[in-house]
């Protein structure tokens, strides 16, 4: 009962974790279940896919009924990556698992320069902070507008989503949060959490296959899983009243975390 | 583009959303705690709990892990059955784009999980 305490406690932080900033938390989970807790990759990756799914729908019920997550914009671009999945899957013959990697790190980079001077902007007008988490936002009265012309770029990256989720095992909310942000022009906080509700959608079918062919142990998924959920219920809650700027930040770290290890999967080093 | 928040699309979903997930952890940890109270195979035990025969043959066993199988299972389903209720609020409510959208993904999650379905079994390869 002592490891399924503590197995529980880390699902508990990289729930928390993930909901605040929109990603599923596998870069937390399968890094921790392997290095810390000495489980098999393959253990350690189909658990990590069933907690993505537990950390979107215990944000998102919160989410979704607060008005933060944009239902629409998720499901519009979710049609890019699951095409993009789909493609990926006919491809893996064809792709080099090196190439897209270095063009998921670059991708990457140009995400943490934008988001960087996006952070000096704001610093230089410090003072006009924009209060993005409406509780209204984005479907009621007042509701940012966003850049509706640049939907088609937004639907290709999360096709390049589809298909890097496809081949490399990363990339749900790593790329979805920066399109749905930086692209289509959402404040940070609505970013996050129209992520958090489509990445469980996007892991959906790889968790059943895990699950369906037995590879999910329910030993060890079990407690990791409840500790996620109680994580994404938190997180749901505390992540709006952090401010856009603070998550901006966070995210900064996560993304250039993701290039690093993506341009060291490249290099094959 | 602007739309009342608490429409019947966010009403529905919002509300799939929390039973599944209420569901789901609830049988997970009655899996759980019946894994602790009977002193069954858990993470403690060093042992692994996937088996070679699947998931069927996992919660058919009745045990306490194949009572945690089945709430991940629910869990997992939870996403298709939110995509399945955004389908008929965006057809009660008209919204042609988006029943086309929410077709095409709900209709390649079912093939996927067709797909591993028939995997499983052998029948596809």
């Amino acid at each position: 009962m002592g490891l399924d305490l503590l197995l529980a406690a880390s699902g508990l932080g990289a729930g928390l974790f993930g909901s605040i900033l929109g990603l599923g938390g596998g870069i937390l989970i399968v890094p921790l279940l392997t290095l810390a807790f000495g489980y098999p990759l393959s253990t350690a990756v189909a658990t990590s896919l069933v907690c993505v799914i537990a950390t979107s729908t215990g944000a998102a019920a919160h989410n979704v009924s607060s008005g933060r997550a944009d239902v629409r914009l998720g499901l519009t671009l979710e049609n890019g990556t699951v095409v993009g999945a789909v493609s990926g899957g006919l491809l893996a013959g064809f792709l080099h698992e090196r190439l897209i990697a270095g063009l998921f790190a670059g991708l990457m980079a140009y995400t943490a320069i934008t988001m960087g001077r996006e952070l000096l902007r704001r610093r230089a007008v410090a003072g006009t902070q924009v209060d993005v988490l409406q509780p209204s936002a984005p479907d009621g009265p007042g509701a940012p507008s966003y850049r509706r012309h640049r939907l088609p770029l937004a639907l290709a990256g999360s096709f390049f989503a589809g298909i890097v989720s496809g081949l490399l095992g990363i990339g749900g909310g790593a790329i979805k949060v920066p399109l749905v942000h930086l692209v289509m022009g959402a404040p940070m906080g609505i970013a996050v959490a129209t992520s958090n509700f489509i990445i469980g959608v996007t892991a959906a079918a790889g968790a059943y296959a895990y699950l369906v062919r037995g590879e999910v142990d329910p030993a060890i998924t079990g407690p990791v899983v409840l500790g996620v959920a109680a994580g994404a219920f938190l997180g749901a809650r505390v992540g709006p009243h952090i401010k856009p700027r603070w998550l901006t930040a966070l995210f900064l770290v996560v993304v250039v975390y993701v290039a690093v290890e993506m341009a060291i999967r490249a290099l094959g080093a | 583009m602007i739309r009342p928040a608490n429409d019947e699309l966010t009403r529905w979903v919002s509300r799939v959303l929390a039973t599944g997930t209420a569901l789901a952890i609830g049988v997970v940890l009655v899996g759980m705690a019946l894994t602790w109270l009977t002193g069954a195979t858990g993470a403690g035990a060093g042992t692994s709990g996937a088996t070679s025969g699947g998931l069927l043959t996992q919660i058919a066993a009745f045990t306490p892990a194949s009572i945690v199988s089945l709430g991940l299972l629910l869990l997992v389903l939870t996403p298709v059955a939110v995509l399945v209720v955004a389908l008929v609020a965006f057809i009660r409510c008209g919204e042609h784009r988006y029943v086309r959208i929410t077709s095409l993904v709900l209709g390649l999650l079912i093939v996927g999980v067709l797909a591993a379905g028939l995997v499983s079994t052998g029948v596809g390869g």
